[in-house]
């Protein structure tokens, strides 16, 4: 397969100024008031045509940045991209659209842009309308329509201009299920002819389902170019080391008798989790410690999903466990499956007296630490709850 | 020049594009560009010229001149410099939605703004020409040619410090309001509403270093006093036009990767 684009060691630093009048002393007294900032380094990979590759890594690991730099919107320092053919796609939100304008003359102005001829936008305008859904809205301002239908709108321009390549950075998470599905299968057929896709993402769902590679940046360094599962594992690991493990330091309330000092997800065999399959074993350790002996300690677990709702939650009382406590001293919660369909999921910790942390609170621990359920190939299904199922016909 | 080719039609679409957005919803639409500059110098010439009858005396020659045109004709260069030259210092910082959005050329901006100032400028030059047939005065060609040529090399002039001042601009904000401190200086310093003559000698040497000076001069004598203009005012003109350029355009090579890593 040809390649679409060739990166090469790339570079990119930002010089940080704290203070406007810290850019003019430096430029007067050529004393460095900056600090710079390696936001990518030694970055090379190539992408070859009908080839998706994802770009996955923690916040500020420099995923956006990379791609700007592809996009010709920054300019790295070092290193070369060659791009054979046009490259287009949706940068974050928004795209360069004019809000005074109509939606059909944001078109002209985008297509523009795009590098799109006069003939070539006129031509492909209806299809343009038409694969944005926008028809009755098409000649009203680009203000009065919603952020799903700009994204719609700039995704179908983006898309009829022909391009090589195409970048998106986490723009699909917006508009309907309808229109995502829709954009995910012009996507395919985009690539089934021939196309490269280069995606950012943290939905790790999408980037297991959809990439042929996946580049893992971690820091603005390469820290792993390859096969999609492993560079999920490495990914995982990473976030477990940092950050998505949790210390005592979040919200909670309680009289403080008892508290949490941390948590930590693991797998039966010990190692950190924080993205498993589902149905898969999951184990959530908890250290504590107590200002004093407490006894007939109930120790509950609270799982949620993303808007917050109630999923599963259990206790020590409901589990006839009860614990007395002094000092230091550590529990687990061990789930054989994790029947939970795929999102993320954030675990409550909770240290009370009898069966509801209503009674006496010594600590509630609320969003102690997260997890992300991914799908199961074997046994797909919709909804929160994996449910054994039959059909027979 | 390639690459003035390839950036001409985009600025062109630009310059069509910013027209519509920046009149949309105006019933008159992109008509205001030119209502506005048509009014002003209608009133300089009609009200000062014709009712109030003001007279310029110019001491050198004693010739008798309609201040009315001799304004006119001043303004009509200084406002199209004036703006090009500001809205180009500001484009970095206006357009940083679409710089930050979509890959594009930066020089694409001033050349689309410039094309837009020369709309009214077209017009006002037209108005001017009318104004002065109407009057029975008939400017000589060559001194149309001239003024043509003039009016081409400020704008040049003005886009190449507006880039330079909008590189400048997108690092430190107060480069804006300087700009336009500096250019309601400049104007008081430029022989628009006055004649040099009226000035001690000193002052009229000064005067001269400022490029505009010659600008708006060869604009008075085409309309006003159809006199002669010194090769040297124009030749200097050019000169200051191509450093304006060549210092806009390097400063911009040099800071670009600055300039998008800060709007």
């Amino acid at each position: 397969m040809p390649p679409v684009l060739d990166v090469e060691k790339l570079r990119k630093t930002f010089t940080c100024y704290t203070r406007t009048r810290d850019r003019v002393l430096e430029f007067l007294s050529g004393q460095s008031r900056h600090r710079s900032f390696t936001a990518l380094d030694a970055i090379s990979f190539s992408l070859a045509s009908g080839q998706i590759m994802s770009i996955i890594g923690e916040n500020g690991s420099g995923k956006s940045t990379l791609l700007k730099c592809i996009a010709q919107v920054l300019l790295p320092d070092s290193g070369t991209i060659k791009r054979h053919g046009k490259i287009t796609g949706l940068l974050e939100l928004g795209t360069g659209f004019i809000p005074n304008l109509s939606g059909r003359e944001n078109i002209a102005f985008n297509g523009t842009f795009l590098q799109m001829s006069a003939q070539d936008i006129a031509r492909r305008e209806e299809a343009i309308i038409d694969f944005a859904e926008l028809a009755p809205f098409i000649d009203e301002p680009l203000k009065s329509y919603s952020s799903g239908m700009t994204m719609r709108l700039a995704f179908a321009i983006a898309m009829h201009a022909d391009p090589q390549c195409f970048l998106i950075d986490e723009a699909l998470s917006v508009g309907d299920t309808g229109f995502q599905q829709k954009c995910f299968q012009k996507l395919s057929s985009f690539k089934a002819n021939g196309g490269a896709i280069l995606f950012v993402s943290h939905d790790m769902n999408a980037v297991k389902l959809l990439s042929d590679t996946v580049l893992l940046l971690a820091h603005g360094h390469m820290n792993y170019l390859g096969q999609p599962e492993e560079a999920i594992n490495r990914y995982n690991a990473l976030a477990a080391s940092h950050g998505q493990s949790g210390s005592a330091t979040s919200t909670g309330y309680g009289n403080g008798a008892i508290s949490f000092t941390s948590v930590h997800i693991t797998d039966p065999d010990g190692n950190p989790q924080s993205l498993i399959r589902s149905g898969a074993p999951l184990c959530i350790h908890f250290t504590y410690k107590s200002s004093q002996k407490v006894e007939h300690v109930t120790f509950g677990i609270m799982l949620r999903d993303r808007f917050g709702q109630d999923v599963f939650g259990t206790n020590g009382a409901l589990l006839h466990t009860l614990k007395d406590v002094e000092g230091e001293g550590h529990g687990c919660f061990t789930f054989p499956a994790m029947n939970l369909g795929q999102g993320t999921y954030t675990i409550n910790l909770a240290a009370h007296q009898g069966t509801t942390h209503l009674e006496t609170c010594y600590h509630w621990w609320d969003r102690a630490s997260s997890f992300e359920v991914l799908q199961d190939t074997n046994y797909i299904f919709s909804g929160h709850t994996r449910l054994e199922a039959h059909l027979d016909v | 020049m390639s690459t003035l080719c390839q950036l001409f039609p985009l600025a062109l679409a630009l310059c069509r594009q910013d027209l519509k957005a920046r009149y949309a919803g105006a019933l008159l639409g992109s008509l205001w560009v030119l209502i506005w500059p048509l009014v002003q110098l209608f009133i300089y010439i009609v009200i000062f010229g014709k009712f109030m009858g003001a007279r310029l005396t110019v001491v050198q020659d004693q010739a008798i001149a309609s201040y009315g045109l001799y304004v006119a004709a001043g303004l009509l260069a200084w406002t199209c410099f004036a703006n090009t030259l500001q809205r180009t210092s500001r484009f970095l910082l206006e357009k940083r939605q679409i710089i930050s959005k979509v890959p594009v050329d930066l020089k694409v901006f001033p050349l689309s703004i410039c094309l837009q100032e020369l709309l009214p400028l077209g017009a006002g030059y037209l108005l001017l020409l009318s104004a002065c047939l109407f009057f029975g005065q008939s400017p000589k060609l060559w001194l149309l040619l001239l003024s043509a040529l003039a009016l081409l090399a400020q704008q040049m002039l003005a886009m190449g410090l507006g880039l330079f001042f909008a590189v400048l601009a997108a690092f430190i904000h107060d480069t804006q309001e300087a700009v336009a401190v500096a250019l309601q200086m400049a104007f008081w310093f430029t022989p628009i509403v006055y004649h040099p003559s009226i000035l001690p000698s000193w002052v009229q040497t000064a005067l001269n270093v400022n490029p505009m000076t010659h600008a708006c001069q060869i604009l008075q004598e085409c309309f006003v006093f159809g006199g002669t203009v010194s090769p040297w005012a124009l030749a200097y003109l050019g000169l200051c036009a191509l450093l304006a350029m060549a210092l806009g355009l390097l400063t911009l090579k040099a800071k670009e990767s600055g300039v998008r890593d800060v709007i």
